[in-house]
């Protein structure tokens, strides 16, 4: 298989990219690691008839603290952030779920702005920016903006990125003391995208009740989504049997409209999402300790 | 590969309107995701051709579209029969309209056998892509019932 | 729009120069332009990754990067392991060990355990067949492979100071 015919250009800084994002418009795509999109085109499933590709971009890649705040490239490899001390001892949930994308070589060309931008269901990035509230730099001709990870996802391979916009960096605010964090997936055995995948970030006040929790979830439906009703059923309680379960229920229940196809109905992603839940829970709240 | 679809929308007008909005040509060509060229061949036929881009994923076709079994106000019959370069359909699904108190809930239930390069590769995100064109369809059809106040009403 | 692009790039140590249309894949630019046919091109879909080639040290599958991505880069192959008559330790421990039946998935896997051995000079075999997930054979049942790999990193390790 091999692609239909297209232009390409590698840019070397952002604003040149933009600039050639703004002249050719919606039929060119970017391209990063391009392990979503060239066998999108292999298939002649996405026939852009320009690609211009991030590859050259040296500003867009790397991992740096500002300020507390962890900015990460949007060219950043997989593999890159899962071997990354800083994401290891600040954000555990993010290297734990980097490190399980696809497979080495995958990890070793896909980068993060490509998961997020590209928005696939079953990706599993989506749902660690939810549950870290990470906010995502945009930049276009026009100027730059931040956008909450809560409100990037609009729907299956879709997001508030405009034709003429480009995901630069990652943004992850500090997590306070007493923080525990976790992912856990139900993986397909053969392809190990997410039929779903929980992350958690769970912390804990002096007297041991949840101070705050976030879930994100993502492969149970078309968009990766926060399950804010198990969330509810946490705040301000010590975690218990009781709650927990409860939790782990809801979130099953924030799934509105789930996924049902031939790897999982709609049914048993709502049981998958409770048990990782669950599972997620536990581990964070070990964690925060 | 087989392709089901169900699911229900629920409509803030009386079922007669929604009925008469539901299989009006005009309508229908007007909310037809990605419709590029609609054509009407027979009192209940169309031929449509559709342009549909999900992410980076895009595809066009033609589809025959035919309207059967229609029990005014509350059934009727959809086949589509068609296809393109990333694939084919075949299929007919059955909608039902229940009204009740000015609402009016739209019950769909479809089945169709997909062929082609996207039942090969795409069946991951097939039933996913439908129900949300379906969704795209439907919350298009509400803004024109929003939109046009019946007659006499004030 | 150029339909053709100059590509330069270091292919087993050997400085190359090439034009390549943007659509041409690495695993098509290796095997066709350069005829280095100890890559090979399996599920053509980046998932059995017979394909594998190391892109500045990293293993890659090459039926998933187009040519023209890996401009200015290094890449090793199958072909670059060998010095001379000497097999590079990895293959030679798949030559001890076993580590193959028809051949077709080895040097995919060779080239992946590389890499992993370059990051973690002692595996242990779940770290091993972690590191392998991604490349498929369907002969040996992977038991030889990871004997082979394990192997390969006592060998590679460094015992003594270098001579």
């Amino acid at each position: 298989m091999v692609p239909a015919e297209f232009g390409y250009v590698a840019p070397r800084t952002i604003t040149e990219a933009l600039a050639l994002l703004e002249r050719y418009g919606d039929s060119a795509r970017l391209l990063a690691g391009g392990h979503s999109l060239i066998p999108l085109m292999k298939l002649r499933l996405a026939m852009p008839s320009m690609l211009i590709d991030l590859g050259e971009i040296t500003e867009l890649r790397g991992i740096r603290d500002d300020s507390g705040t962890l900015v990460i490239g949007a060219t950043t490899t997989h593999a890159t952030v899962a071997a990354n001390e800083l994401v290891r001892a600040r954000y555990p949930v993010l290297a734990e779920a980097a490190g399980q994308i696809g497979d080495v070589q995958v990890r070793n060309r896909g980068t993060i702005g490509g998961s997020l931008a590209h928005a696939d269901p079953a990706a599993d990035l989506p749902a660690v920016m939810l549950a870290l509230d990470a906010q995502l730099n945009i930049c276009s001709p026009a100027g730059a903006r931040l956008v909450a990870a809560r409100s990037f996802f609009e729907g299956m391979f879709t997001t508030q990125l405009a034709a003429t916009e480009m995901l630069t960096e990652i943004r992850l605010p500090p997590l306070p003391a007493r923080t525990g964090t976790a992912y856990q997936k139900a993986a397909n055995l053969a392809s190990g995208y997410a039929i779903v995948g929980v992350a958690v970030v769970v912390t804990l006040d002096s007297d041991g009740a949840v101070a705050a929790a976030r879930i994100g979830v993502t492969g149970a439906g078309a968009q990766p989504v926060r399950a804010t009703t198990a969330e509810a059923a946490l705040a301000g309680r010590v975690p218990g049997e009781a709650n927990l379960s409860m939790a782990a229920s809801a979130a099953g229940h924030d799934i509105e409209d789930p996924l049902d196809d031939m790897h999982a109905s709609a049914d048993y992603r709502r049981h998958l999402v409770a048990v990782h839940t669950r599972r997620a829970l536990e581990r964070a709240i070990a964690a925060a300790g | 590969m087989p392709l089901h679809v169900e699911g229900r929308y629920s409509f803030a007008a009386p079922i007669q309107r929604v009925w008469e909005t539901l299989l009006d040509p005009a309508a229908i060509s007007g909310c037809m995701p990605g419709r590029e060229r609609f054509e009407q061949i027979g009192p209940d036929e169309f031929e449509v051709t559709l342009k549909v881009k999900i992410g980076p994923v895009s595809g066009d076709g033609t589809a025959r579209v035919t309207l059967l079994d229609q029990h005014e106000p509350v059934r009727y019959r959809m086949r589509v029969h068609g296809g393109g370069g990333i694939g084919m359909i075949d299929g007919a699904g059955d909608i039902e309209l229940a009204g009740s108190g000015g609402v009016t809930m739209v019950t769909y239930r479809g089945d169709a056998d997909v062929t082609g390069k996207v039942a090969a590769v795409g069946q991951r995100l097939l039933s996913a892509s439908a129900k949300m064109m379906i969704g795209q369809f439907f919350k298009c059809m509400e803004g024109r019932l929003a939109a046009v106040e019946p007659r006499g009403a004030q | 729009m150029t339909l053709s692009h100059t590509i330069e790039l270091s292919v087993n140590g050997r400085p190359r120069t090439a034009d390549v249309a943007p659509r041409l894949l690495l695993v098509h630019f290796l095997r066709d332009t350069l005829g280095l046919t100890g890559t090979h091109s399996g599920c053509d879909t980046s998932q059995c990754g017979a394909c594998t080639v190391l892109v500045d040290g990293a293993a890659v599958k090459s039926c998933t990067v187009l040519a023209v991505q890996v401009a200015g880069r290094t890449i090793t192959t199958v072909e670059g392991l060998a010095q001379g008559e000497r097999l590079h330790p990895i293959q030679q421990a798949f030559w001890d060990a076993h580590g193959l039946q028809c051949g077709f998935c080895t040097p995919g896997m060779m080239l992946t355990a590389i890499d992993l051995l370059a990051r973690s000079p002692h595996p242990a075999e779940a770290e091993v067949r972690e590191a392998l997930s991604g490349n498929l054979c369907r002969c040996t049942g992977y038991q030889h492979i990871v004997a082979a790999v394990q192997r390969a990193a006592a060998a590679m390790r460094p015992t003594e100071p270098a001579e």
